[in-house]
């Protein structure tokens, strides 16, 4: 409640209309889903990509329209009388919103697999009305819009997709398969093209909206591969490559493009360095120098390559003089825009709760940083008002909305962030997952960077586990090498914990954990707050079975005593809860046995294994004969049948 | 200015940043290009009486820096408090037959504005000290002057006789100057572009700065600093620091007699400049984000005089 005095909680919830928006009728698009109003009540205001909070042209009033993760809301809201309006009731937990130009208001329910379709009317104080929903892969979450909004695309997380729909009807036109995570969207110049990052795995996709099955891939990092194929040398041939120095894109939950100079798109993320795999380490990585540090990544829109010296890791401007300390870096990239009057990029980063502003036509614009802007905890979505000069920030922990005038001048004076240029606004708060409470703090800890109890290099919990899950990096570890395990729903009755099984609870493992990491601790109260918000994470969507019979006959084999699968990996959370010899120690594991993993949801946490050796699970189970279960009787067929049964867990 | 004898007890940079101005293009900077060494003969010998203003030659090696927190009042000045008869103190501990052997062996350069250096050398210094036996030779001084809201930088070739201590100017080349943006205190970065590249200059006297990029580095303890940017490549980026110690404030200075332990202000200026030409650019897109920063360091309780160092203390 750092902004207590800024809010007027009481007063606005009582003001503003509020109802329920249950879609109208489920359609799989269609007339339904086209906007009823003959001229549209709104008109979008910039960029034609989602974000957290849209902006929209309401006759003279600036709308703005925030989603309401926590309470499955979608708020209206007058950002010129900086006033609440409405509460739209929403069937789910939105993630993303999008203002079309027929004046729509689109909508991606994150853990129903929706996108809704809603629409204003005359009156902004009145909630939306529901024109329909759609059905899309598993967990929407970005959308953009191809030009004059003939379409509209959207990605899912943990669907691994990207979606093509039309823009009235909401029809699905394509769908295209991309790898692991995808967040952010944005659509080439000519709409031709749509670019997408991932929350991991360092790499930007590349979907041909026309044709074209297979995405291309723009490596914003060092490629991962390069870091596995180290590992393999470090288990069997020769391995010259010592493995340093090579950073790993990840956090890639942002996309903006940048308008003067175009051709540029920009891709707010970390770049990761695990450290060595062939030694072990006194931590999380190698500790020699930070593990994590921000990165903007360039994007050349026509080339589809990355700029290099936007990749640049080994410089930061405070470095250059030796007594300077470096300032505390965007860490957790959430939200990105661009200010077309200034040529800036603004980032919204979460953890060090401000909007960070970049020169965009920087080659490597984290260098290039202008100012900084303090919001409220938990910056989620940005959008600027190009006619007005002007961001607006939803800062989801804090239930809040930040007006940045980003015409007046910054501070002469030392001492202070751009605080006078932001106005907050409290936002009504219903009933929901994570508003108050332990479950609160706990999400505010589990977020937060730059915290000495947490890490002493910057890293937060969510900068390894993104969204609770795993950053898909093998880690040099005091024990070994280490695969980040997820924690969304793995993390109830899967004692012990650890790689190694050392934790018997979760708090004695934490601690283990913060050690690495150099932070201080947390107090009891703190560690009860931060593992109650990750007992609260939401699990992945169930995917839809791809081959009921297929499934069917793997599961059989899971089961079967000659495969010995179940022996192990049973029960509700697929893991006996013991240690094993799985005969695959290294020279750099300081045991051989290892607990054994629940499997639950192992079909988005590629690689596998304890040093994340495999990269799919057919290669896992054709590669682990003998060591864990048996395989070698198995046709290709049974395997793959196998790897379709574990996929569903 | 980071000295060994200033432990970093604590050190806290808070942040003063400066939106950046409307950015430049590479057109809006003058075209130049580098200056090449002269390559005529030098003189055999200069008579001693040859000078050129500005250039100062004193006996002996050029005097040793007061301690560190007299530094920074006395760096910010050092160029106009020269004087050709400067005759540093003699150190405890070395005989004034030592000292006399010292001035007659070396002899010093020292410019009233910017910075010496030898032909093609980046960077320089604010002193530069030959052997007295050195013959003619060619020294390049570089400087940034102001005439009528517009920049030139001066670079200015003389040959100096060691033996007389005699100057005579070879050539002068002037380069005009973009103003790129503005830092702390006196910082300021100018640029000029080359038929292949960007050349830029940083100027804060007083400060000591450092450059750092890919392939690119640079010091500079005389208040300029010149470094190169391709525009041969896709991109290329350089980061350019500078700081300097404030002076204490007067009860900062009470302290510092009383032996009492002080807190070491400090001033920063970052200019971050790119340039990088991708696929849909015409031209090479220039970018200029210059910020400064405000800190202090905690230093431990100096001793009631300045701790002396060097030959001639």
């Amino acid at each position: 409640m750092r902004y207590a005095s800024l809010f007027a909680v009481t007063g606005i919830s009582l003001l503003t209309a509020c109802a329920s928006s249950q879609p109208s009728a489920k359609a799989p698009g269609g007339a339904a889903c086209v906007a009823r109003n003959d001229s549209p009540v709104i008109a979008p205001i910039g960029a034609r990509q989602s974000s957290a909070l849209a902006l929209a042209k309401h006759g003279k009033r600036t709308l703005a329209y925030a989603v309401g993760a926590d309470d499955h809301t979608l708020r209206t809201i007058d950002v010129d009388a900086q006033k609440e309006l409405a509460t739209t009731r929403l069937g789910g937990s939105p993630a993303e919103v999008l203002v079309t130009q027929d004046g729509r208001v689109l909508v991606t329910l994150r853990d129903k697999n929706k996108l809704q379709a809603l629409e204003p009317s005359a009156d902004p104080s009145a909630p939306l009305t529901s024109l329909c929903s759609v059905d899309t892969p598993g967990e929407p979450i970005a959308m953009a819009a191809t030009p004059g909004d003939k379409s509209v695309v959207v990605t899912s997380g943990w669907g691994r997709s990207l979606t093509r729909y039309d823009g009235g009807s909401l029809k699905l036109a394509k769908r295209t398969t991309v790898p692991r995570e995808p967040r952010a969207v944005v659509i080439s110049g000519d709409g031709k093209r749509a670019f997408v990052s991932h929350a991991v795995g360092g790499r930007i996709s590349v979907v041909d909206l026309a044709g074209g099955a297979t995405p291309r891939e723009i490596r914003v990092g060092d490629a991962q591969t390069k870091r596995r194929s180290v590992l393999f040398g470090f288990l069997g041939s020769s391995g010259s490559d010592s493995g340093g120095g090579s950073r790993i894109g990840c956090q890639g939950y942002a996309l903006a493009k940048s308008v003067d100079p175009g051709g540029r798109i920009l891709a707010p993320q970390v770049l990761v360095d695990p450290g060595n795999p062939f030694e072990q380490s006194s931590g999380y990585g190698d500790g020699s120098e930070a593990a994590e540090v921000a990165s903007v990544a360039v994007i050349d829109e026509a080339k589809e390559n990355a700029l290099e010296a936007s990749l640049d890791a080994s410089t930061v401007p405070q470095r250059v003089l030796p007594s300077s300390t470096p300032r505390a870096e965007c860490l957790l990239p959430r939200a990105a825009a661009v200010d077309e009057k200034s040529g800036s990029l603004l980032v919204a980063c979460l953890g060090l709760d401000s909007i960070v502003e970049y020169d965009a036509a920087s080659a490597d614009p984290r260098r290039a940083e202008r100012r900084r802007f303090a919001v409220p905890a938990g910056p989620m979505g940005i959008a600027v008002d190009t006619a007005q000069h002007r961001a607006v920030v939803l800062s989801q922990f804090d239930h809040s909305i930040s007006v940045i005038d980003l015409k007046l001048a910054p501070p002469q004076k030392s001492g202070t962030l751009a605080k006078s240029a932001v106005t907050h606004l409290a936002l009504s708060r219903g009933p929901g997952r994570a508003t108050s409470g332990d479950i609160a703090l706990g999400r505010r800890l589990f977020h937060a960077t730059g915290d000495s109890r947490i890490s002493s290099d910057g890293r937060a919990c969510a900068s390894c586990h993104p969204d609770g899950r795993e950053d898909s990096l093998t880690w040099a570890t005091p024990g070994g090498p280490r695969q980040t395990p997820m924690l969304a729903g793995r993390l109830a009755k899967t004692a012990p914990y650890g790689w190694d099984g050392a934790g018997s609870d979760v708090e004695t493992h934490l601690a283990h954990t913060f050690q690495r990491l150099g932070g201080s601790g947390l107090s009891d109260k703190e560690l009860g707050a931060l593992l109650a918000y990750v007992e609260s994470l939401p699990t992945p969507p169930a995917l839809p079975l791809p081959d009921k019979a297929k499934v069917e006959r793997g599961k059989a084999l899971f089961f079967a005593k000659q495969s010995g699968c179940a022996g192990c990996h049973g029960g509700s959370v697929s893991s006996d809860g013991k240690r094993h010899d799985v005969k695959t120690r290294v020279k750099s594991d300081a045991q051989d046995r290892f607990d054994t993993p629940s499997l639950r949801f192992i079909a988005g946490t590629a690689p596998y294994f304890h040093d994340g050796r495999y990269s799919t699970l057919e290669e896992l189970l054709g590669a682990s004969d003998h060591k864990m279960g048996h395989t070698a009787h198995l046709s290709k067929q049974d395997v793959a049948d196998l790897a379709s049964y574990l996929r569903t867990l | 200015m980071n000295r060994g004898s200033l432990a970093c007890a604590g050190v806290a940079l808070c942040f003063a940043t400066q939106a950046g101005a409307a950015r430049p293009k590479l057109s809006d900077l003058p075209q130049g290009k580098r200056a090449p060494t002269p390559s005529q003969a030098l003189p055999g010998s200069i008579p001693a009486h040859a000078t050129v203003p500005g250039v100062q030659v004193i006996r002996g090696p050029a005097p040793p820096p007061q301690s560190d927190v007299e530094d920074a009042i006395a760096e910010a000045h050092l160029a106009d408090s020269m004087a050709p008869q400067v005759t540093p103190a003699q150190p405890a501990g070395i005989s004034q037959a030592e000292v006399d052997v010292q001035r007659e062996q070396w002899v010093t350069v020292l410019p009233k504005h910017g910075c010496v250096a030898q032909p093609n050398q980046r960077g320089g210094s604010k002193a530069m000290e030959l052997p007295r036996d050195a013959g003619v030779q060619l020294l390049e001084l570089t400087r940034v002057e102001h005439k009528q809201q517009k920049s030139v930088l001066i670079t200015t070739w003389v040959a100096l006789d060691t033996a007389t201590r005699g100057v005579k100017r070879i050539h002068e080349q002037r380069t005009a100057l973009k103003h790129l943006g503005n830092g702390a205190g006196k910082f300021a970065l100018y640029g000029y572009r080359t038929a292949d590249g960007i050349e830029l200059v940083a100027s804060a006297p007083g400060t000591q700065m450092h450059a750092a990029g890919r392939n690119i580095g640079g010091f500079s303890e005389c208040g300029l600093l010149q470094t190169t940017l391709s525009t041969k490549r896709s991109a290329a980026a350089v980061d350019i620091g500078a700081e300097r110690q404030l002076p204490p404030t007067k009860d900062e200075k009470r302290d510092i007699a009383r032996g009492v332990a002080v807190t070491t202000h400090l001033e920063a200026s970052f200019a971050h400049v790119s340039v990088s030409k991708l696929g849909s650019d015409k031209q090479p897109v220039l970018s200029v984000v210059v910020r400064k920063e405000s800190g202090h360091r905690f230093s431990p309780a100096p001793s009631a005089r300045p701790i002396r160092h060097g030959m001639f203390r």
